[in-house]
């Protein structure tokens, strides 16, 4: 195990360390630098080149290749080229809310895709199998900023349930009416990303557990006369549950990258909006910051996924 | 001894699609009209090539596959028309040991938890004392009591079996139908097996339907013998008249095919021609007809019945009234 674990983490390590390259280079090849973003008439050469040496733009490759490491292990990711801050803080205020986000959409689609996919599996062909495959294959896909649109003009500005957009109304800082008015701006983003991930699971389940199904050991389970549920929820369902469980740690890694479309959609402050707003904005010490997190967190979802497959199955050794 | 199994004209046809844009479909017959009797303590082994409808047998009388047609009476109480809990209590009495001991475990069950499982779900007894039978269980069956938390793929084939059959005892079933249950297995280890069941059967003296395509393996565990052919039983009976007066062609073909020990002794193969007929489209009259080295013009046209000499059941022509030993067991050689 602990062997096992090492060498793991190594592999990650070494992942890591050509995706930060890649990022660094891909954002170095870009056609802009903050000079040209910033172009002004007022600015005068010498203050242009003074901007370079600042961002330490004005030295070569190599340099700034072990300039930018030696700042990414202090957690310093550079300064935003638009709002002149860290871009470690900028992500610190995007990140809670996106993970906040994604973890109720993520914990809401396994709580109903995984049951989901078990019955539709176990009544392969029938009707509700078909409806089930059905309202999966439409969610997965539908366009993201149509669902997001008709559910705010609905619920948003027809009914008024539900706040138009943002995170949290400003004023409302703490206690209980803060967590309800947080939960009300949860409501809409969250039903439209469970649309959009739920096929993800319940196809992957339900593909397993059609598999599952006719193995022996099934068999044996109905010959030793147990209940049928037991052997549906017992010995099926978590033999089939792999599957499902590596798609949902890939999905969770990349999760820090937030929603781009949807949290556009609705005007939530996370780091998917973030990414799209410093597209537009041509802000790239942002996007490298991001993708860096992001690259980052798939990298240790992969670690832990692979760990928890090996729990889940003893035939995978961690020698 | 009293009949524990009394299995009557159970049937069991498949519907087989053409294919996609083809309608209609053909009707497999793979178990047809198949009786016979199991008596408590007694080993009944049924042979037949592949696809002769002997498992299909042993699944349906457990009802892990519904059967189309017939009755299976278990002391008396009809087992098919069983629904839902009286189905489920019906299987603590009779258990089933599979062919393939690698995947008839569940690779995620520690193996002692796979022992224990259907004691606790027929709720015979407390989870401790389910772990001390399971203990005595491993013990009985020639494991260790260490392998209790072990995980199936820790262990071979042979001793997965051993697992198996621990398993299918935990219930203390009257009867067990084993599926093939050493085809699987390294013939050195098959012998250790055999010799489990043989072992296993005198302590608990329960019935066997004991499954195979090994006639020598059927001979060495079986009280009586039933031979099938493509979904029908051809010839039943004690298993020292069935080695010493086979009847059907079928039999003695089987028969001559074991290999004997001494090279010296020179006793002439029938080898069958062809393969075992598709079951889509039997032979028209006897199934065997096809490839029976005795085969008279009867033999196409009419479907013989399964008749009883004193207590030695044959289905052949030459056997039949007006057949070529006009009813009386033929002394000739062969035919």
């Amino acid at each position: 195990m602990g062997k096992y674990l090492q060498k793991r983490i190594v592999k990650g390590i070494i992942t890591f360390f050509i995706t930060i390259t890649l990022t660094f280079l891909i954002v170095r090849l870009m056609p802009a630098d903050p000079t040209t973003m910033l172009m002004d008439n007022r600015l005068t050469v010498a203050q242009q080149e003074q901007m370079l040496e600042d961002f330490g733009l004005d030295k070569p490759l190599p340099l700034q290749y072990v300039s930018f490491l030696g700042n990414l292990f202090k957690g310093d990711l550079g300064l935003s080229f638009m709002q002149k801050r860290p871009v470690m803080d900028i992500i610190k205020e995007r990140l809670p809310w996106t993970l906040l986000l994604m973890i109720v959409t993520q914990a809401i689609t396994l709580l109903i895709g995984i049951p989901l996919g078990v019955y539709s599996g176990y009544r392969r062909g029938s009707k509700i199998d078909h409806f089930i495959n059905g309202i999966s294959i439409f969610g997965i896909s539908i366009f993201v900023p149509w669902l997001g649109f008709t559910l705010l003009y609905i619920f948003g500005y027809q009914l008024k349930m539900f706040p138009v957009g943002g995170a949290f109304t400003p004023g409302i800082e703490q206690g209980l009416p803060y967590i309800l008015d947080v939960i009300k701006h949860l409501v809409l983003p969250v039903i439209t990303l469970v649309f959009l991930y739920l096929a993800n699971y319940v196809l992957y389940t339900r593909g397993s557990i059609i598999d599952v199904l006719s193995e022996d050991y099934i068999r044996t389970a109905r010959a030793k006369g147990l209940k049928e549920k037991d052997v549906l929820w017992k010995h099926a369902t978590k033999n089939a549950m792999i599957p499902t469980v590596t798609s949902a740690g890939m999905m969770l890694g990349s999760m820090v990258g937030g929603a781009v479309l949807t949290e556009t959609v609705f005007a939530y402050p996370g780091v998917g909006r973030m990414i799209y707003q410093a597209v537009g904005q041509q802000d790239y010490p942002i996007l490298q910051g991001a993708f860096i997190i992001l690259a980052l967190s798939v990298i240790i979802m992969n670690i832990v996924t692979d760990i928890l497959c090996a729990y889940l199955d003893p035939r995978i050794k961690l020698e | 001894m009293e009949k524990l199994l009394e299995v009557r004209g159970l049937k069991k046809y498949f519907a087989l699609n053409k294919g996609l844009f083809s309608k209609g479909s053909t009707i497999i017959k793979a178990v047809d009209d198949v009786s016979f009797d199991l008596k408590g303590g007694e080993t009944l082994g049924v042979v037949g090539e592949s696809g002769s409808g002997k498992s299909t047998v042993g699944r349906s009388i457990l009802r892990l596959i519904e059967p189309t047609a017939g009755e299976v009476n278990y002391k008396g109480e009809n087992i098919l028309s069983l629904k839902g809990e009286s189905l489920r209590s019906f299987r603590k009495n009779a258990q089933m040991i599979f062919q393939d001991p690698y995947a008839s475990l569940n690779p995620r069950m520690r193996v002692g938890d796979a022992i224990i499982e259907p004691i606790l779900s027929h709720n015979l007894m407390s989870r401790g004392d389910a772990i001390d039978k399971a203990v005595e269980l491993l013990e009985k069956v020639g494991l260790d009591k260490d392998y209790f938390d072990r995980f199936p793929h820790q262990f071979s084939g042979g001793q997965r079996q051993r697992i198996g059959i621990a398993r299918a005892l935990g219930l203390e079933p009257e009867v067990i139908v084993a599926d093939e249950p050493v085809s699987a297995l390294d013939v050195s280890v098959q012998a250790q097996i055999i010799n489990l069941f043989k072992d296993l059967q005198e302590e608990f003296g329960f019935a066997y339907l004991f499954i195979a395509h090994d006639l020598s393996v059927v001979k060495y565990l079986s009280d009586r013998i039933a031979v099938m052919y493509l979904g029908e039983i051809v010839e039943l009976c004690k298993k020292e008249e069935l080695f010493e007066n086979p009847m059907h062609p079928y039999t003695k073909a089987l028969i001559s095919a074991i290999p004997k020990p001494d090279p010296r002794i020179k006793e002439k193969r029938i080898i069958l021609k062809g393969d075992i007929p598709s079951h889509s489209n039997p032979p028209s009259g006897c199934k065997f007809s096809s490839r029976c080295y005795c085969v008279m013009d009867i033999c196409k046209e009419k479907h013989p019945e399964l008749i009883d000499y004193n207590g030695h059941k044959v289905r052949c022509h030459l056997f039949s009234k007006g057949g070529e030993n006009n009813g009386e067991i033929s002394s000739k050689e062969n035919c």
